[in-house]
């Protein structure tokens, strides 16, 4: 599989000022606070609506080539070619994924007879047809799923992601 | 669709974040994890300096790495009554898992306690009676003297066989040397309790009897064996799923051929090749699969049996092994007795063997020849024998394990390098209890005197008769029946008045009521009948050791505070002691009050030390302290002795010296029996042992074969309040195979009733092509549609449940309910490359 260079740095790390959950590089206190609470904090980051691809590049049951939210973050979109619930574009049937295991960060790869990506690492399988839902495996998520839009142009844009990646500590780095 | 948890970063773990020793407590490996807690205030930083990995967090790190942890490894937590943040990851330096971490241990912090983030908020908290027509919160004192009064007053009535007590007997969480030494010092020593049963099975006895009265431990090989291993034999074991890193880490090397080096290492001239494997199952698994996938199915070999039949099976491998002369004479001499008259007692030709097991002749002279015939220069097979429920659970129990340990020893694979002939297990281990000697043989068949009226009071230690047991229909309604009498007595009694609330259950249960008193820390079906329930804490809220499969023992850290009153289950035990000395002492019977002494413990290290460390073998050289200077590699009982102060580098400070372990046992060749010599057994195939199973067979459509699977495994306690796993399983799945399903008119997704004369249950269909036509698989133990519920109260003559050879029809409840429309159905087996 070809890596797409078309999206290469498009967007690429535009919006690197999500804070997060906790004030990362905080000085770490010597000295504990008498009772310690918790604020509830945002677990999400602002991710970058970068351009993966063209509909026109996508042709049915085959994996394309993409990285998301920067280069380092491999991924696939996927025109299965059927609708799906999480499905965009005209046919209701493009879907995005993460290609790294969340289970020790092997490259999956995609099965086109039953439409899964499956690790060669300890063979966990997921469903692209069903949101990324582990058939079966060691993953203690389900496989990360991109927020895709698609343009009047054709356009597929992907704004975020709904799991962490393997690999990093947040998403957006 | 899919759970997801929306989830786009977690707190950096910070240098300073203190480090525990974990060991996952779910089931048997006992993977190395560690416990990072630090204070909610802050978090590390991206720069190397500024986390506990020393790496760069603003880059993408690699496939394995140690620095990244996934959603379910993080919570925040109570410790010390501070708010911590908890992190808990795989140990790469474990030599159990290397870094490893299963779909269930990987989730040991999220199915952790923790007001702050939702989770496990159904943990108990509280001490509960039953109290106004409901289970109310009260205090510790208030229960157990309730607790102490019944008990007392039964066993006044009806004498120590009044009091029947349902415990677990293992390692991992509800278990662990504190905690079944605590239980075990309450019945057996204080008292001689008879009517006791274990977690998973309706009597007090052993899975594996056969093998302990050849004078062969049940665990006696390391797992590197299964490196090292020319031939592994798995019986009944479907390792990915339920030793899931066990089977990655050390069997799968061999089947890449990754261990060839070390086998060089170890075996010098000796010739050596990558592993070959043979599995004796009527299902294809997901097992078979991967190896077939890393070994190629030329050196995979898949001996699908006809259901029960594995005893003549290996009786045809004994004969022809031995016609052949493969056996290891010298060995057979030297340290075996009775191998002559077991081989003439259990001659199976293999024609014989073929047709009742349904296997081709070829098939089964192939694993013959895979398991002993000499490889080149004469040098004896390496053979590694592995068994777990297929056969523990299977027709026929004892003879079959016989049987399966006779071909291990006539081949000379026990006390060996790349042998053993060993249970794959389920929980880690962790028993230590004075003697149960008492209890009989066979022991007393607890649910069917249950059922029969039997006991007054019932004593359940992290036990769940409504989803782990035989007979479960029958047994569900005569429990709530008698339970219910005892509930009705006591709404009519003010609590507040403890002599007329005591008076009010004692006639309940003269009248065939049962008081039940459940022990754990969730609530579970069987808790649904109880009048107390008595809140414990698990793994990491206190200290615990235990050992796994290759005998290797840890001691998980405490690194949480257990939810409110929750305590550790050796002391509740303890405290059970001390109000029943107290209640007998009122009683004016001071020599019963006084058998109640000795149970002052303060501290679960105090349990240990008095249990453990005072009576098991080895148990002087193990403290606390050492373990925790072992981390999660700890040593292989038993221990043999100390390692001298400056021995290792760096030197231990005085107190932590290394433990010396055995990495196998029977090395020597000398056996657990009198005469120091193991005893081959006669073992003749008998048909379907158990009393009613073949006319089940005749009578019924189906195999209700029945198993567990690796999303839930030694876990559903607890996964069923966690969203991943209740979305992937929301119903036990039934595999049918597709035909099946068009004749019976079933989509997947559908619920059916599985349902035969034992009772009925419900599943959810999941077409499975490689399922054999009318051999259904269903999911094991799982609470929203108990699998017990079908199968027939037959034992075998050690009261050991026959779980596997169920038979039953199958026809349609409903479509695919809502819960499961987003689930996927496709093969679980990842695709070979053809």
């Amino acid at each position: 599989m070809n890596r797409c260079r078309k999206i290469e740095d498009l967007g690429r790390r535009r919006f690197l000022t999500g804070t997060g959950l906790m004030t990362a590089g905080m000085a770490v206190a010597t000295v504990l606070p008498a009772e310690a609470k918790t604020a509830p904090s945002a677990a999400l980051v602002k991710y970058p609506a970068n351009r993966l691809g063209n509909i026109k590049d996508l042709k049915i049951n085959e994996p394309f080539d993409v990285a998301y939210p920067d280069d380092d973050a491999p991924g696939v979109l996927i025109k299965l070619g059927t609708r799906v619930p999480t499905g965009v574009g005209p046919d209701g049937d493009i879907v995005g994924f993460t290609t790294l295991c969340p289970h020790k960060g092997f490259p999956l790869s995609y099965a086109t007879g039953d439409k899964t990506l499956n690790c060669p690492g300890h063979y966990s399988r997921f469903d692209c047809e069903k949101g990324g839902l582990q058939v079966w495996g060691h993953a203690t998520q389900n496989l990360p799923q991109y927020v895709l839009t698609v343009d009047e142009s054709g356009d597929i844009y992907a704004n975020g992601v709904d799991e962490l990646l393997y690999g990093r500590l947040a998403n957006v780095l | 669709m899919a759970y997801k948890r929306q989830i786009g970063q977690l707190p950096i773990v910070p240098v300073n974040a203190k480090e525990h020793n974990v060991v996952c407590h779910y089931c048997i490996v006992g993977c190395g994890y560690k416990a990072y807690t630090w204070d909610t205030s802050y978090e590390g930083g991206r720069a190397p300096s500024e986390n506990r990995f020393g790496v760069d967090l603003t880059t993408q790190q690699e496939a394995e790495t140690p620095a990244w942890y996934a959603p379910s490894m993080y919570n925040i937590v109570k410790q010390d009554g501070r708010d911590v943040h908890l992190v808990i990851k795989p140990d790469k330096n474990c030599v159990v898992n290397s870094g490893l971490g299963s779909i269930r241990g990987a989730r040991i912090a999220e199915m952790s306690y923790s007001q702050q983030r939702n989770t496990q908020l159904q943990r108990l908290t509280d001490p509960l009676v039953w109290r106004y027509g409901q289970l109310q919160p009260t205090s510790w004192d208030d229960a157990l003297e309730l607790v102490a009064r019944v008990t007392a007053a039964i066993i006044n009535e009806q004498g120590e066989d009044g009091l029947f007590v349902s415990a677990y007997d293992h390692g991992g969480a509800g278990g662990g040397y504190e905690n079944t030494w605590g239980t075990g010092k309450l019945y057996f020593g204080a008292m001689k309790v008879k009517n006791i049963r274990i977690h998973n099975r309706p009597a007090y006895n052993s899975e594996v009897h056969a093998t302990r009265d050849m004078g062969i431990g049940e665990l006696n090989n390391c797992y590197e064996d299964a490196e090292l291993a020319d031939t592994i034999m798995a019986v009944g074991t479907n390792a990915l799923e339920t030793q899931t890193n066990y089977f990655l880490n050390h069997w799968i090397p061999n089947l890449r051929g990754t261990s060839v080096d070390k086998k060089k290492a170890e075996f010098g001239a000796e010739a050596v090749d990558r592993g070959r494997v043979i599995f004796v199952d009527p299902r294809r698994t997901v097992t078979i699969n991967a190896c077939e996938a890393e070994a190629g199915k030329e050196n995979v070999l898949h001996l699908a049996i006809n259901s029960g039949t594995d005893l003549i099976l290996f009786n045809a491998l004994l004969t022809y092994v031995a016609d052949k002369g493969w056996t290891d004479k010298t060995f057979i001499g030297a340290s075996t007795t009775n191998f002559d008259k077991a081989r003439a007692a259990n001659k199976v030709s293999i024609e014989e063997a073929a047709r009742i097991t349904g296997l081709k002749p070829q098939d089964i002279i192939k694993a013959a020849s895979w398991i002993a015939e000499p490889k080149a220069a004469g040098a004896r097979r390496r053979t590694m024998f592995a068994y777990e429920k297929g056969l523990i659970w299977g027709n026929d129990n004892y003879r079959t394990n016989a049987s399966l340990v006779n071909l291990a020893l006539a081949t000379g694979n026990i006390g060996r390098a790349g042998g053993g002939c060993v249970r794959m297990g389920g929980h880690q281990e962790g028993y230590s209890r004075p003697s149960d000697a008492h209890v009989g043989r066979p022991a007393a068949y607890v649910d069917k005197l249950l059922i029969e009226g039997k006991g007054g009071v019932h004593h359940i230690w992290g036990c769940d008769h409504y989803k782990t047991t035989l007979n479960a229909m029958e047994f569900k309604r005569v429990y709530k029946k008698r339970t219910d009498q005892v509930k009705d007595a006591m709404n009519a009694a003010p609590y507040g008045d403890r002599d007329a609330m005591v008076a009010a259950i004692v006639d309940a249960i003269r009248k065939g009521g049962l008081f039940s008193v459940d022990i754990d820390i969730v609530p579970t079906k069987i808790s649904d009948a109880a009048h107390v329930i008595l809140p414990a804490a698990t793994s990491g809220e206190m200290n615990l050791t235990s050992m796994n499969g290759e005998r290797r023992m840890r001691l998980t850290e405490r690194y949480m505070d257990p939810p409110g009153q929750a305590m550790p289950d050796c002391l509740i035990a303890a405290r059970i002691a001390n109000h029943l000395e107290r209640v007998f002492r009122e009683m004016g019977k001071k020599e019963v009050a006084e058998k109640f002494k000795g149970f002052d413990w303060k501290t679960e290290e105090d349990a240990f030390m008095d249990g453990y460390h005072q009576h098991e073998k080895g148990g002087e050289f193990v403290t606390y302290a050492r373990l925790r200077a072992m981390g999660t590699n700890g040593f292989q009982e038993p221990a043999s002795g100390l390692e001298p102060i400056g021995a290792s580098a760096p030197p231990m400070p005085p107190g932590t010296e290394r433990i010396i372990g055995t990495k196998r046992l029977y090395t020597d060749g000398k056996f657990n029996r009198p005469d120091g010599k193991a005893q081959f057994m006669e073992a003749q195939w008998r048909g379907l042992q158990a009393s009613g199973k073949q006319a089940e067979k005749e009578k019924f459509a189906f195999l209700i074969n029945n198993g567990r699977t690796n999303h839930v495994w030694q876990s559903a306690y607890l996964d069923v309040d966690n969203e991943l796993i209740v979305d992937r399983w929301p119903y036990p799945f039934i595999e049918m195979n597709p035909q099946d399903m068009a004749d019976l008119k079933l989509g997947e997704g559908d619920l059916v009733e599985v349902f035969n004369d034992n009772g009925s249950t419900q599943a959810m269909v999941y077409p499975t092509p490689t399922a054999r036509r009318k051999q259904a698989f269903m999911l094991f133990g799982y609470p929203m549609g108990v699998q017990g519920n079908v199968v027939s109260a037959g034992v075998n003559e050690f009261i050991v449940p026959n779980y596997k050879q169920t038979w039953g029809n199958i026809r349609k409840i409903s479509s695919a309910p809502e819960g499961t429309r987003h689930l996927s159905f496709k093969s679980q087996e990842y695709p070979q490359s053809t």
